[in-house]
């Protein structure tokens, strides 16, 4: 053998021949054990996949997984085709999937065993859910209407089937009256629904009333005896620190680039000027409630000058003293220096040398209790 | 939406008074109707959850129909646990006692009128009196009977109205206990 190749190819060169025909060999039953390997997984994913057919594919016609699938090949069908016909199309396969998903937890023992809580079956609640949003939700959202349905109408569907009697002769469902005890149950059941309901409605009344006072959700709601903050929210801010900032900007518009002597005006009927500005600051904010109880103050420090801003919250509060919010501003007039250095576009937006600037630092606060509003000067 | 705040205590509350309305008043209906354990509380179930859920309905109807001042004190109540002062504040406490005696005497009202349907609806003959099992009734309370003079003895009425007042005792006996936790350990 080597003779051989060693008549074939020079002497040296042979060996490493041999060394890589070995290496081809091991290389071979490598892959030859990979794909053993690869042909028992394969063998293993086919098994599982039978046995995933065997739990999907109904065994009879007349089965829940029937209503199911149906409902899937409804959704197939429904996509590409004109919006009408989509809905229709949509409309049956949600009554496909309702019909299916409540059988379904019926037909298979195991899925009851698992949906039953001490002794209570829990599917009417998961058909019921099923009912309210077909019936309720729109692509955005689902209203509250369809929560607040569900636990009534998950009791009609788990009480229902006291009302099913059985013909005697021919094995047909017909309507009965349910005897004693079972009324009494149906009693408590639907009771105790209607005050799930009631519950629920209580979660969007909250909400309703935390959209008309959004600042409480500022504010600190440990004392209560009936909500909990579940999640502070860092993103909320009060809204008096809108209100003060639309309050800056309101100044501004009234001062910033106007003659001294008018700005002197401005500010010796301070208070005048003011509630005009609170008025137009306070018309302008988005609609709630709650605007009604906040209030703009402010009053003149000393020095020349310097203005300082207040909105106090004057609702309800977890500290009776209340809260507010400052901004101090101070107004002053454009001094050469101001310009200097700066380039042509920035120096624009600088009013003319002589006349008024606006500059005003962070909202502070929240402070407790009233602020100070006696000016300083006046 | 946002989901940040929950009135997870209120329904926290009110399932811990069911809890203590219903237990104490089917004591009540087993000692002084004739009726087994398990039918009384049942009953006392069937009463308490109804009367509940006419009063959460009471509430969601008139709520938003309140005049803005009177509404602000429940939202502040509700969430501060404070009234507000504006012009309602010298007159609400006065109010408050006013509204529990008024929900009290139409609890009572209520669950009467739901015992009766409820008794019909089960296909019950409505059983005025002397259903009493007198040797159920313990010796402290037959001093209390002969005493009624407003009621019959083992009137249901009467059954009602002592159901009531102490599962409405004990349940302003824990909001007590609540309040001086508050007042006296505040937090």
């Amino acid at each position: 053998m080597l003779d051989l190749i060693q008549n074939l190819i020079p002497f040296g060169i042979s060996w490493i021949v041999i060394v890589v025909a070995i290496a081809a060999l091991g290389g071979l039953g490598y892959f030859a054990f990979n794909v053993l390997a690869i042909q028992k997984f394969l063998g293993e994913v086919s098994k599982l996949l039978g046995e995933l057919f065997k739990i999907l594919l109904p065994k009879k016609w007349d089965s829940a997984k029937t209503l199911i699938w149906l409902s899937i090949f409804s959704w197939a069908m429904s996509i590409g085709v004109r919006p009408i016909l989509q809905a229709a199309i949509a409309f049956m396969g949600w009554i496909f999937l309702i019909a299916g998903v409540h059988w379904v937890m019926h037909e298979e023992k195991t899925l009851k065993n698992l949906l039953t809580v001490a002794s209570v079956f829990l599917g009417p609640w998961i058909t019921g859910w099923l009912i309210c949003y077909f019936l309720f939700a729109t692509p955005n959202q689902i209203p509250p209407i369809a929560f607040v349905v569900w636990p009534p109408l998950s009791a009609v569907i788990a009480g229902l089937p006291k009302f099913i009697g059985s013909d005697g002769t021919y094995q047909t469902p017909i309507w009965k009256l349910p005897g004693a005890g079972d009324r009494q149950y149906l009693v408590n059941l639907t009771l105790l629904n209607l005050i799930l309901s009631c519950w629920i409605q209580l979660t969007f009344t909250t909400q309703d009333w935390l959209a008309e006072y959004p600042s409480f959700r500022t504010d600190d709601l440990s004392n209560s005896a009936f909500v909990v903050t579940t999640q502070a929210n860092a993103d909320l801010k009060s809204r008096g620190i809108d209100i003060l900032n639309r309050a800056e900007a309101q100044l501004k518009a009234n001062l910033q680039g106007q003659s001294w002597s008018q700005v002197e005006r401005w500010l010796l009927d301070f208070q005048g000027n003011l509630e005009q500005l609170a008025i137009t600051v306070l018309d302008d904010l988005p609609a709630a409630r709650e605007n009604n109880y906040w209030a703009i103050e402010g009053r003149i420090l000393a020095g020349e000058y310097n203005v300082q801003l207040f909105a106090t919250w004057q609702g309800p509060a977890a500290d009776p003293a209340g809260y507010y919010y400052a901004k101090t501003c101070q107004i002053s007039q454009v001094v050469p220096a101001d310009i200097a250095g700066k380039s042509a576009a920035a120096a624009s937006t600088v009013p003319a040398v002589g006349n008024a600037k606006v500059e005003c630092g962070p909202v502070e606060g929240p402070e407790k209790g009233q602020p100070e509003t006696k000016s300083a000067i006046n | 939406m946002d989901l940040g705040v929950l009135p997870l205590r209120a329904i926290a509350f009110q399932g811990l008074f069911l809890l203590i309305a219903i237990a104490l008043e089917a004591v009540i209906l087993h000692q002084r109707l004739s009726l087994d354990i398990r039918t009384s509380v049942r009953y006392s179930t069937s009463m308490n959850l109804f009367s509940t859920f006419l009063g959460w309905m009471i509430f969601f109807i008139t709520q938003p129909l309140l005049p803005e001042d009177l509404r602000i004190q429940l939202i502040s109540f509700f969430f501060f646990e404070k009234f507000f002062p504006n012009i309602w504040a010298n007159s609400i406490a006065p109010s408050v006692v006013l509204l529990t005696l008024l929900v009290f005497l139409g609890v009572v009202f209520v669950e009467l009128q739901g015992l009766n349907q409820l008794e019909r609806l089960l296909g019950k003959q409505v059983q005025e009196e002397d259903s009493v099992i007198k040797n159920r009734v313990p010796q402290r309370f037959q001093r209390l009977q002969g005493h009624s003079f407003l009621f019959k003895r083992n009137d249901r009425t009467y059954t009602i109205l002592l159901a009531n007042s102490i599962s409405f005792s004990f349940i302003l006996f824990v909001l007590f206990v609540r309040w001086a936790d508050n007042y006296f350990f505040p937090r």
